[in-house]
C-alpha cells in the first residue's frame, strides 16, 4: 500500500506542472507518542500551495530521527526501539519542521483485547452493519450489535452462544468465527477477509490467547482524530493519504488507520479505500469519514480541475460574507454571477424580508431612487415591517409544532403559545433569551405560554431529539439504539442529553385545557443498555451537573443558548441563511452532522460568531445576509458556476411557500382570506394552527407541523400545484373577486394601461415590447367592455400563473 | 342577536301540547338585570302553559307577578331590592304539573343596554355611557367593540361574565384599547374568575377608550355575555381572606389599578356557599364579589419579615386559628408559628385557589426549629391540606410557598385549623353523562309516589354512628315519606314520597335532610349539598358547576297512571333469581307504554336497567338476581316508572318494598364424566343441603355443548345426589366442556324461586376410535431436522 501511495504520489505532483508557490508544509500528526512495543505511528505530510491547492509530499519529503536509540524509521512510520524522547524532522523544499516522539513502555506487549483489537476488526469488515449482523434479528443466527455500541453483549454473543462452533478454543482457525470470514466455510456474506490480512491475524491471536475478556480497568477510546483535515486535490488522480489517531481514556493514543473504516460521501470527486487513501476525480467536492469505534470524524476533500489559467475576476466584496464565499470559490476555481438589476433585487429582498409583493408604487419608487445605498435602506425599511416578525413567528411556530391537537391540544392553547412568540419577536427578545425562556418554561400554559413547549412534546426522548434538532440541527434518533455510524453521538450522549428533561413534571391547570408545568426534582432516564441510570450531560462536551435541587432544564438551557454551545448560533445562522439563499450552508438545515459537513466551514463559523457577538440579533444577521453581493447575486449563470449548486455563486430561483404565495396572490388580487380561529382578512402567514389549512395550502406544500421537521415545509414543484393554479378554485375565484379589471375599467383605464398595472402588480415590471404586442392582439375580438373585461382577466390570470410570478428568483 | 328569536321559534314550535308535565327552562331574557329596580323577566321553555310560581333560591327578589303565561315562556314583573345579592340567582319554574329545570340569572349593580351590531370593528364601535353593563353576543367568530369616554385618571373597569352565566361553553377575552387601538389592558384567564377575565386601568388622557370583547380564541356560535364597563372598583384580591363569624373585618382590597383601599364588613354566619365582600368605591360596586372565608375562630395575619422559621409570625391565640398572609413576590416563602397540646387533631387547610388565589401552595407542617413532620402540595385541587395530630406540647412552624415559586402582592392565601368534625350530606347523583338536571327535584303527584336515588357523603364519622335516616324539612304538606334507616356502608339511598290525594298542589325549596336517628348517642345532621354542571365540554369537563343546600319539592296535579309491586312472598336467594312483578294501573284513556327502573339494588345483587310494560299490558317481571356473595340481609328496594304524559316524562314509583337475600338452598358438584359421541352417560352430581325446602324442586343440567340433552330431575331437601341422563348424538361437539351447571326451580309460596349450583362442571366427550384412526394422519418417516446454519 505505501509503495503505491508513493508511487502516485511520485507521478501526480509532476503533472501539475507551473505549481504556484509552496506556502507551507504541514506534518501530522503533531505529536508522536509511541506507548508499547508494537505501537507505531505513520507521518503525513502536506504541502499547501498559494492557489489554495494541496499536495501529499510524503513521499518526497525527508524524514530523519534526532536520536535512533529511542525509535526508528520505516518510511514514514515511526516504531519504538526504547524508552525515551526524541524529534522526528521532516524537511522539503527548503522547509523543515519538527515533531516531538516519545516512546514509553518499549519492552511491553499489550494483551490483546477484545473491545479495542477484536470489535474494530468487526466495524472494518463491516461485519455489524445494518444489512449484517448488526441488524435488529441479527444475521444467519449471529447477532452483533450495531456499529458495535454494545461490545459486553457482542463478547457474550461471541463467546457463549454455539460452544466449540462459533469459538472453538482448541482449535482456534477451525473457529466459525473465521472460517466464515474467510469463506472457506459457506458465509452469506461472502469472503470478509483473507487469512493473511491483519484482522484475521488479531481475531485469531485473540482466540489463541483463549478468547479472553476485558479487564475492567481497561483503557475506553475517549475520541479519535483524522490528518489532514482538508485537502485541496488539484486534477483527476490526484492522490492524499490520510492517517487517523484514536486517543484513550488512560492517556496514550494509537494509529488506528488500518483498523478505521473510511467511507466517502462523493465517490466521483474523491474515492477512498480501505486503507485511507484518497484519490481525486471529477471536480467537485467530498467528505471522507473515518470510523473507530463509537466515533467519527471527517476531512474535507475539494477536487478541482487543473486550470492553471483559472483567476478569479475582480469583484466587489461588500462585506465579510463576500469575502468568505470568495475564498471558497477561488479554491475550487469557479467564478461568481453578476448583481441583479434593482426591480429583481426589490421583489426578492420584499419576498424574503416582509413574505410579500412590492407594491407597484413601491417598485417605481426604488427604481426612481438615485441613492447609491438605496438596496441597504430598502431592507432596513423593510426590517421594520411587521411582516417581517410575522414571517419569523411562522417559521418558529413550525418548528415549535404549534398544532392543535384533539383533546390534548386546544386552539385556545395555540393561540396563546403563537400570541406569545409574536410578542417576543415584536420586541426583538434576543434569540438565546427566547430559547431560554422556552426550555425553562414553567407554571400553566395560560399563564406562562412558553410553557406549551412542554406540553406539545411530552415524551422525554422525542423532546429531547425535537431540542436538538430545533435549536441546534442535529438529528439524534439514531443514537436512541444504537450509536450514531455517520456521527459522533453514541448512547451515551443521547441518554445523558435526554436526562436534562426526565425530571419535567406536568399537571392539569384548573381549567383541563390548561397543563402546569413543573419540576418534579427526581426521576432520570435509563439507558437500555444495563439499564443504568444516566446523568444528565451536554451534547458534545462535558459539564452539565445540575446542583442538588436545581431544576435540570435550567442548567441546560443557560449552555444550549449561549456561546458555549457551536452548535446554537451556527444553527440559527444557518436556519436564517437558508431562507435568504434557497439552502443551507449545512443542507438540509437540520441534519448538521460530521458526514453532512457545511460547504463553507469557514462563512458558517463566521456567521455564528458574529451572531453571538451581536447578541442574536436577527435583524442585524438579516441585514448583513441581505447587504452582500452574494445575496444580491441574478441566477443566471455563468460558464464556471452553471454546474455549481452548493457555493451561491448565483442567485438561487425559490417558488414561493405555500403561504407567501397564497397571501402573495391575495395582495395582487386585491382580495381577503378567512382562517379559522382568526380575525377576517389574515394573512395565510399568520395562520396559528399547523392544522388550519386549505386545499391551496396544502397542495403547495404548508407544513402541517406534525414533527420538528425542516422537511415539513414542501417546495417541490408537481403537477397538483401547476393544476391548481390554472383550474383551481383560488387564482380564478381571487381575480373575479378582487374586481380590480372592473374598478380600473370604470376609471377608464385603456387595456394597455390595465395590463401594464396587471405586471407591475404581480411581476414589479411593465410588460416588455414584445408581450404588449402580443397581448394587443387578444383584444381584436373584443369589442365590447364586457368581452374587454374578460380578456382583460384571462390576461391577469395568465400572469399569475406565469413562474416568473410563482419563483422568487 | 338572532339566533335567540329563532331559538323562541323552534322552541313554540316544539311544544305540541299545551299545560304538559316536565316543563322545561332554558334561560332568562335578559340574562341579568340591575339590582334596586323592577323589571319584566322572561323565563323561557317550554310545557310552561300552566306555570304557578317561580322558586326562588336567593333572598332579595320578589315575583310580583306572573304577566303572562305561555307555553313557551312565563313572563314576570319582579322586584330587584336594593340590597339583593350581586351575582347569580338560582331559579326553577314549578308548573300545575312539574318543576322545571334548575337555571340561574345574574344580579348586578349598573344600567343595562343591549349590544347593537355591527360593532366588529374599532371604528364602528358602540358607544355607552360608564358604568353600564351591556348584554352582547358573540356570534360566529366575533369581535365585540364598546367606546366609552373618560378623563384623564379615572379609573376604567371592564369584567365580563361568560362562563358564569351557566349557559353555554364560552370563554371571553376583554382588553382596554386606546382610541388608535393600542391595547393598554387585557385579560384572558384571570384567577379570581377562572375563564371570566376583567381588566382595570387609570385613563392615561382625556378621551375616548375602547373596550373589546371576544372569544379568547376567536370563537364563538351565539354565546351570550354581560359585560360590566365603567369607573367602579375591580380589586384582585381581599386581604385578610377571611375572618370571624358575627365580627366585623377591615379588608384590604388589592390589585385595582385605582389603587388599593380598606373597607370594613360585618360578617354573616358561615354557610356552605362561597361568601364574599363587595369592593365599593366612591358609592361605585364591583359588579361581583371577592370571596371571603367565615370561620368560627380569629385571625392571625402574616407580618413580613417572616422567610424562616425563626423570623415566623406568631399565634398569640390557641388553636383553633387561621393565618392569613401574602406570597408577595417571587420566591417568597412565609412561616407561622403556633402553641399546640398533645393529641390534638387539626384539619390543616390553606385556602388560596379557592379563595380564587393564583397561588399553587405547598404547605410544611415543622417543629419549632423549621424541621418538617409533613409537608402536602396537593390535595383535590392545587391548594394544600393536612390532618395533622399534635405530637407533643409545645410550639410548632408552618410554611406555605408555591410550587412554582410564583407571588405578587394579590397571592393572598389563608391557612385555617379546623378541629376534625363529622360531615354528612345527601344528594341526587346525575342520572345520564351530561345531563345535570333530570330527576333532581321531587316532583309528588297527587295521590302518587315519587321515589329518589339519594347520594350519602360522610366524612370522619365517629365510630359510634352506625345508621342515619332522612328527614323532611318544610315540605309542602300532604307528602309523606318512606324510607328505611341507611347501613354504614351504604353510599346510595332509596327513598319514596308520597302525597295524599287531596294534598294542595303546591311547591317549595325544602330541605331533605340527613342525620343520625333521635336516640343516637351522637348526633349529626347534614342537609342536601346538590351540584349543578351547567356547562360542560370534552370529556366530563365541568367549566361551570353551582350548587345549592335546597332541593325543589312539589306537589302536583294527579297522573294517569301508578305503579306497585306486587309483594314479594320468596326470598332472593343467593347465586339465584327472582323475578318482582310490577303491575300499572292506567287511567282511562291513558295506554302509553311504562319505561321502568330498579333505583336500587343491594350489594352482590343485579338487574336489568330498566324494562318497559308495553301498551295494553297490565304488569311485566323485573328479574333480580344476586350473586353468591350477596348480603342475606332484608333490604327496600323501589321502582320508579315513566310515560310520557302530554309530550312530557312523568314519574311515579312504587311502594318501598322488602326484598329479603336468603342463603341458596343447595349447592353442588358435577363429577368430571367422560364419553364417547353417541354413547349416553350418567353424570352424576353430588349436593350439599344448605337450607330446607318445603316440596320438590326441579333440577335442569344447564351448559350441554350442542348434539348433548339431559332430561330435568326433580330433588327434595333430603336428596343427596342428581344423576342426569346425558345423551350424546353422533355429532356432539367433542372436547372437553367445563360449562355445565344446575338451574334449580322451585316453587315457593306461590312464586318461582330460581338457584344455579355446582359451576364449571366437566364433561369430556371423545371420538370413536373409528374417527381417531381417520383423523390420525399418515405416519411419515421421521424427518431429519436439517441443521441450522450456524456460525
Amino acid at each position: 500500500m505505501r509503495t503505491l501511495l508513493t508511487a502516485l504520489t511520485l507521478v501526480f505532483p509532476l503533472a501539475a506542472f507551473a505549481a504556484p508557490n509552496l506556502v507551507d508544509v504541514r506534518v501530522y500528526p503533531p505529536d508522536i507518542n509511541l506507548s508499547s512495543k508494537v505501537d507505531i505511528q505513520t507521518v503525513v505530510v502536506q504541502a499547501v500551495y498559494s492557489d489554495s491547492t494541496t499536495k501529499d509530499v510524503t513521499g518526497q519529503a525527508q524524514f530523519a530521527l534526532a536520536d535512533k536509540t529511542f525509535a526508528r524509521l520505516e518510511k514514514a512510520a515511526i516504531h519504538p526501539v526504547a524508552d525515551g524522547k526524541t524529534e522526528l524532522q521532516i524537511k522539503f523544499e527548503g522547509k523543515t519542521l519538527t515533531v516531538p516522539v516519545t516512546v514509553e513502555k518499549s519492552g511491553f506487549t499489550p494483551a490483546i483485547s477484545f473491545t479495542l483489537d477484536v470489535m474494530p476488526v468487526f466495524s472494518k469488515a463491516g461485519c455489524n452493519t445494518g444489512s449484517c449482523h448488526g441488524s435488529a434479528r441479527g444475521k444467519d443466527g449471529f447477532h452483533l450489535s450495531l456499529f458495535g455500541y454494545d461490545p459486553d453483549g457482542d463478547y457474550g454473543k461471541i463467546t457463549r452462544q454455539m460452544l466449540g462452533r462459533r469459538v472453538n478454543l482448541a482449535l482456534p482457525e477451525e473457529s466459525l468465527l473465521l472460517t466464515k470470514a474467510t469463506g472457506s466455510v459457506l458465509h452469506t456474506g461472502g469472503k470478509s477477509f483473507e487469512t493473511t490480512d491483519p484482522l484475521y491475524k488479531t481475531v485469531l491471536q485473540w482466540l489463541e490467547a483463549g478468547a479472553p475478556e476485558d479487564p475492567k480497568s481497561l483503557a475506553q477510546v475517549t475520541s479519535i482524530e483524522i490528518f489532514p483535515k482538508q485537502a485541496v486535490l488539484e486534477g483527476s488522480g490526484a492522490a492524499q493519504q490520510f492517517t487517523v489517531r484514536a486517543k484513550y481514556s488512560d492517556g496514550t493514543d494509537r494509529d488506528v488507520t488500518k483498523t478505521a473504516s473510511f467511507v466517502s460521501n462523493n465517490d466521483t470527486s474523491a474515492k477512498v479505500t480501505k486503507s485511507g487513501l484518497v484519490t481525486a476525480d471529477k471536480r467537485g467536492e467530498a467528505f471522507v469519514m473515518a470510523r473507530f469505534d463509537a466515533f467519527t470524524v471527517g476531512a474535507q476533500i475539494l477536487a478541482i480541475p487543473s486550470d492553471a489559467k483559472f483567476a478569479f475576476p475582480k469583484v466587489a466584496e461588500l462585506n465579510y460574507i463576500d469575502t468568505l464565499v470568495h475564498n471558497k470559490l477561488k479554491k475550487i476555481r469557479i467564478t461568481p454571477s453578476e448583481v441583479t438589476d434593482d426591480a429583481t433585487f426589490l421583489r426578492r429582498v420584499t419576498l424574503d424580508i416582509a413574505g410579500m409583493m412590492p407594491t407597484p408604487e413601491e417598485v417605481r419608487s426604488f427604481l426612481a431612487d438615485k441613492d447609491a445605498k438605496k438596496r441597504e435602506k430598502k431592507v432596513d425599511e423593510l426590517l421594520e415591517r411587521p411582516e417581517f416578525t410575522e414571517l419569523w413567528v411562522m417559521k418558529f411556530a413550525e418548528l415549535l409544532q404549534i398544532r392543535t391537537d384533539n383533546n390534548t391540544f386546544q386552539y385556545k392553547s395555540a393561540l396563546q403559545y403563537y400570541d406569545w412568540l409574536k410578542d417576543q419577536f415584536a420586541r426583538n427578545v434576543p434569540i438565546d433569551k427566547l430559547t431560554q425562556d422556552l426550555l425553562t418554561a414553567k407554571g400553566g400554559t395560560f399563564a406562562n405560554p412558553a410553557a406549551n413547549f412542554y406540553k406539545v412534546e411530552t415524551d422525554v426522548l422525542k423532546l429531547s431529539e425535537n431540542v436538538a434538532q430545533v435549536f441546534m440541527g442535529m438529528r439524534m434518533q439514531c443514537a436512541q439504539c444504537h450509536n450514531h455510524p455517520f456521527d459522533r453521538w453514541t448512547m451515551n450522549d443521547y441518554y445523558g442529553f435526554a436526562a436534562f428533561f426526565a425530571q419535567v413534571g406536568r399537571k392539569t391547570g384548573e381549567d383541563q385545557r390548561e397543563t402546569v408545568v413543573f419540576d418534579r426534582g427526581n426521576g432520570g432516564v435509563r439507558h437500555p443498555v444495563g439499564n443504568r441510570d444516566i446523568p444528565p450531560k451536554f451534547l458534545g462536551m462535558d459539564g452539565g451537573k445540575p446542583n442538588e435541587g436545581q431544576d435540570r432544564r435550567e442548567v441546560m438551557a443557560k449552555w444550549l443558548a449561549s456561546p458555549q454551545n457551536p452548535f446554537f448560533a451556527r444553527n440559527l445562522a444557518n436556519i436564517v441563511w437558508a431562507h435568504f439563499f434557497g439552502q443551507g450552508i449545512v443542507e438540509p438545515v437540520d441534519d448538521v452532522r460530521i458526514s453532512n459537513p457545511a460547504s463553507n466551514p469557514e462563512l458558517l463559523e463566521e456567521l455564528g460568531k458574529r451572531f453571538t457577538e451581536s447578541n442574536y440579533n436577527f435583524k442585524k444577521l438579516v441585514r448583513d445576509l441581505c447587504a452582500s453581493r452574494t445575496y444580491q447575486l441574478t441566477p443566471k449563470s455563468n460558464e464556471l458556476n452553471a454546474e455549481d449548486t452548493r457555493n451561491f455563486a448565483k442567485g438561487s430561483i425559490r417558488r414561493l411557500r405555500a403561504e407567501i404565495l397564497l397571501d402573495a396572490i391575495t395582495q395582487v388580487t386585491a382580495t381577503k382570506n378567512k382562517f379559522r380561529g382568526l380575525p377576517d382578512g389574515s394573512r395565510a402567514v399568520e395562520i396559528v394552527d399547523g392544522r388550519t389549512t386549505t386545499y391551496f395550502l396544502t397542495t403547495f406544500g404548508r407544513a402541517s407541523r406534525d414533527t420538528v421537521c425542516a422537511c415539513e415545509v414542501k417546495m417541490e414543484p408537481n403537477l397538483s400545484q401547476a393544476l391548481h393554479l390554472l383550474n383551481g378554485d383560488t387564482v380564478n375565484s381571487k381575480i373575479q373577486a378582487g374586481g380590480l379589471t372592473g374598478a380600473m375599467l370604470k376609471e377608464g383605464k385603456s387595456a394597455e394601461q390595465i395590463i401594464e398595472e396587471f405586471y407591475w402588480r404581480s411581476l414589479s415590471r411593465p410588460p416588455t415590447q414584445t408581450e404588449q404586442t402580443k397581448l394587443a392582439g387578444y383584444f381584436e375580438e373584443a369589442k365590447t367592455p364586457a368581452d374587454k373585461a374578460v380578456v382583460l382577466n384571462d390576461i391577469f390570470w395568465a400572469v399569475l400563473n406565469s413562474k416568473e410570478f410563482i419563483f422568487n428568483h | 342577536m338572532n339566533t335567540r328569536t329563532l331559538a323562541l321559534a323552534l322552541l313554540a314550535a316544539s311544544a305540541l301540547t299545551v299545560g304538559a308535565v316536565a316543563p322545561s327552562l332554558q334561560n332568562t331574557t335578559p340574562n341579568g338585570v340591575q339590582r334596586g329596580t323592577e323589571v319584566e323577566l322572561k323565563f323561557n321553555g317550554s310545557r310552561l302553559a300552566d306555570a304557578e310560581e317561580v322558586l326562588l333560591y336567593e333572598p332579595g327578589v320578589k315575583i310580583l307577578e306572573l304577566k303572562e303565561v305561555k307555553d313557551s315562556y312565563v313572563l314576570a314583573r319582579v322586584k330587584l331590592e336594593a340590597d339583593c345579592p350581586l351575582g347569580e340567582h338560582k331559579i326553577r319554574i314549578r308548573t300545575k304539573t312539574g318543576v322545571s329545570d334548575l337555571r340561574t340569572f345574574v344580579v348586578g349593580p349598573f344600567p343595562q343596554l343591549d349590544e347593537k351590531e355591527p360593532n366588529t370593528t374599532l371604528d364602528k364601535a358602540q358607544k355607552i355611557p360608564m358604568n353600564s353593563t351591556v348584554l352582547g353576543t358573540v356570534s360566529n367568530e366575533d369581535v365585540d367593540y364598546y367606546l366609552v369616554e373618560a378623563k384623564k385618571g379615572d379609573p376604567i373597569s371592564v369584567e365580563v361574565e361568560g362562563m358564569r352565566l351557566g349557559r353555554t361553553m364560552f370563554d371571553p377575552y376583554v382588553a382596554i384599547l386606546d382610541k388608535s387601538g393600542k391595547v393598554l389592558a387585557k385579560a384572558d384567564d384571570t384567577a379570581l374568575f377562572i375563564q371570566d377575565a376583567y381588566a382595570t386601568i387609570v385613563a392615561p388622557a382625556d378621551g375616548e377608550y375602547i373596550i373589546e370583547v371576544r372569544e379568547t380564541s376567536y370563537g364563538g356560535s351565539g354565546n351570550p355575555y354581560r359585560v360590566h364597563i365603567g369607573s367602579f372598583p375591580r380589586p384582585s384580591a381581599v386581604f385578610p381572606p377571611g375572618g370571624k363569624a358575627g365580627e366585623s373585618l377591615e379588608v384590604k382590597f388589592i390589585g385595582d389599578a385605582g389603587g388599593d383601599f380598606t373597607q370594613t364588613f360585618s360578617l354573616p354566619q358561615p354557610n356552605r356557599f362561597k361568601s364574599g365582600v363587595v369592593a365599593e368605591r366612591k358609592g361605585l360596586s364591583a359588579p361581583s364579589f371577592n370571596t371571603v372565608r367565615i370561620s368560627p375562630f380569629g385571625n392571625v395575619n402574616e407580618k413580613e419579615p417572616n422567610d424562616d422559621a425563626k423570623s415566623a409570625t406568631v399565634a398569640t391565640t390557641a388553636l383553633p386559628v387561621a393565618f392569613n398572609g401574602i406570597i408577595n413576590q417571587k420566591g417568597d416563602v412565609d412561616w407561622y408559628r403556633f402553641t399546640g397540646k398533645k393529641g390534638e387533631t387539626y384539619d390543616i387547610n390553606v385556602y388560596a385557589r379557592r379563595i380564587r388565589s393564583q397561588l399553587d401552595t405547598v404547605l410544611v407542617v415543622a417543629d419549632a426549629d423549621g424541621k418538617t413532620i409533613t409537608s402536602n402540595d396537593d390535595t383535590g385541587g392545587a391548594d394544600s391540606y393536612v390532618r395533622f395530630t399534635i405530637p407533643r406540647d409545645g410550639d410548632f412552624t408552618l410554611k406555605i410557598s408555591d410550587h412554582l415559586g410564583y407571588g405578587g402582592p394579590e397571592c393572598t392565601y389563608r391557612v385555617e385549623f379546623t378541629p376534625v368534625l363529622p360531615e354528612v350530606t345527601t344528594f341526587i347523583a346525575d342520572t345520564a353523562r351530561y345531563d345535570a338536571q333530570t330527576r333532581k327535584s321531587i316532583v309528588v303527584a297527587r295521590g302518587n309516589r315519587f321515589a329518589s336515588l339519594q347520594g350519602i357523603r360522610r366524612k370522619d364519622m365517629p365510630s359510634e354512628v352506625s345508621d342515619l335516616e332522612f328527614a323532611m324539612e318544610n315540605f309542602p304538606s300532604g307528602i309523606t315519606m318512606q324510607a328505611a334507616t341507611i347501613p354504614k356502608d351504604q353510599t346510595t339511598w332509596p327513598v319514596v314520597f308520597e302525597a295524599k290525594a287531596d294534598a294542595p298542589i303546591a311547591g317549595r325549596v325544602a330541605n331533605l335532610a340527613i342525620r343520625t336517628p333521635a336516640d343516637a348517642k351522637v348526633a349529626v345532621k347534614g342537609v342536601t349539598w346538590q351540584n349543578y354542571d351547567l356547562v360542560q365540554d370534552g370529556n366530563n369537563g365541568v367549566y361551570y358547576q353551582t350548587w345549592t343546600d335546597k332541593i325543589a319539592v312539589a306537589v302536583v296535579d294527579e297522573l294517569p297512571f301508578k305503579i306497585t309491586i306486587e309483594p314479594l312472598r320468596a326470598p332472593l336467594v343467593q347465586s339465584g333469581s327472582l323475578d318482582v312483578k310490577i303491575l300499572v294501573e292506567r287511567k282511562e284513556g291513558f295506554d302509553e307504554p311504562i319505561k321502568v327502573i330498579n333505583l336500587y339494588n343491594p350489594p352482590g345483587t343485579g338487574s336489568t336497567p330498566d324494562i318497559t310494560i308495553p301498551k295494553g299490558e297490565k304488569s311485566a317481571n323485573y328479574q333480580l338476581n344476586a350473586n353468591l356473595g350477596a348480603a342475606t340481609k332484608s333490604w327496600k328496594i323501589a321502582f320508579l316508572g315513566s310515560a310520557t304524559v302530554s309530550g312530557g316524562t312523568a314519574y311515579a314509583s312504587t311502594q318501598l318494598a322488602d326484598l329479603e337475600v336468603a342463603p341458596s338452598f343447595v349447592g353442588g358438584k358435577i363429577t368430571q364424566t367422560n364419553t364417547i359421541v353417541g354413547t349416553p352417560v350418567k353424570l352424576l352430581c353430588t349436593l350439599d343441603q344448605k337450607t330446607p325446602f318445603e316440596g320438590r324442586a326441579e333440577v335442569k343440567l344447564m351448559g350441554l355443548p350442542a348434539g348433548t340433552t339431559a332430561e330435568p330431575k326433580s330433588i327434595t331437601k333430603d336428596d343427596k345426589e342428581i344423576v342426569f341422563d346425558v345423551t350424546t348424538a353422533t355429532n356432539a361437539v367433542k372436547g372437553m366442556h367445563r360449562t355445565l351447571f344446575v338451574a334449580m326451580n322451585l316453587k315457593l309460596k306461590g312464586q318461582d324461586v330460581t338457584q344455579t349450583f355446582a359451576p364449571a362442571g366437566a364433561l369430556r366427550i371423545d371420538p370413536t376410535r373409528q374417527q381417531l384412526a381417520e383423523a390420525k394422519p399418515e405416519a411419515k418417516p421421521m424427518q431429519k431436522t436439517p441443521a441450522k446454519p450456524g456460525k
